[in-house]
């Protein structure tokens, strides 16, 4: 049994106020997306680790609850690429810093998260006359 | 798992007495690495209080810091929260969480130690 009064050997976080909602960034300070949510894997002495950071609609929804948050899991089973209907998911190991933003060591376009952006662009916004002139 | 499914979760001592809800999640980063990353994130305990007020700023987790006027009325505010140990809950997949132990042995949380993250 853990003693609660015993300092921790590591850094201490609280998720609520350290993690979610916070900003996602890559090495170069580009902002990639915002954490909704984590995902969490048992050990085989019980124990939970964080494993995955959650983004996106998928991860929010169950969060906000209600009609509103189920509308936005379906939005996202619906229209998705070819990352899936999940939330986007940020390994934990690609996390090299906790701060008032969260550091990844990956650039966005190695990662897949941007599901719902990457369906309205290849579905809608490609498809639109003069669109693959159009400037990046 | 998802860490909000904890979030919200009703807990209960062992005698079933009611002790609020989990507001937060504790956790240290003091894990063996995966994939040659840092040390994991480990789920070290439950932040819970019999209020819902939110996260405060901050100022309920770091009780010995900010104005003393904020750390006052914080920690009035906050008198009933208290750290419940992840080994300590009986049964996690229940969705009333029980503690393994009665009201009086679980700790405030202005009593628990803590490196400060960052």
């Amino acid at each position: 049994m853990s003693d609660p009064h015993r300092t921790p050997a590591g850094r201490v976080y609280d998720a609520y106020l350290h993690l979610l909602d916070r900003q996602v960034i890559d090495p170069d300070g580009q902002m990639i997306s915002k954490v909704d949510d984590a995902e969490l894997e048992l050990a085989e002495d019980g124990t939970p680790y964080v494993i995955a950071l959650l983004t996106g609609p998928a991860a929010l929804g169950p969060r906000v609850g209600g009609q509103l948050g189920k509308a936005m899991v379906a939005i996202q089973g619906r229209l998705h690429s070819a990352g899936g209907p999940g939330p986007g998911r940020i390994p934990i190991h690609l996390v090299t810093d906790i701060g008032s933003a969260i550091t990844v060591s990956a650039r966005p376009a190695d990662l897949p998260i941007r599901g719902l952006e990457d369906w309205v662009r290849t579905r809608v916004i490609d498809r639109i006359p003069g669109a693959s002139d159009a400037p990046q | 798992m998802r860490l909000s499914e904890l979030l919200g979760r009703e807990v209960t001592d062992s005698d079933g007495t009611d002790i609020g809800t989990v507001t937060d999640v504790r956790l240290v980063q003091d894990g063996p690495p995966r994939d040659l990353g840092q040390a994991r994130l480990r789920v070290a305990g439950l932040v819970v209080s019999p209020r819902h007020g939110g996260r405060l700023l901050g100022y309920d987790r770091i009780p010995y810091e900010g104005p003393w006027l904020v750390r006052t009325l914080v920690r009035a505010y906050n008198q009933g929260t208290r750290y419940v140990p992840w080994d300590w809950i009986q049964d996690h997949s229940e969705p009333t969480l029980r503690v393994d132990r009665p009201l009086a042995d679980i700790p405030h949380l202005h009593d628990i130690p803590g490196r400060r993250a960052g």
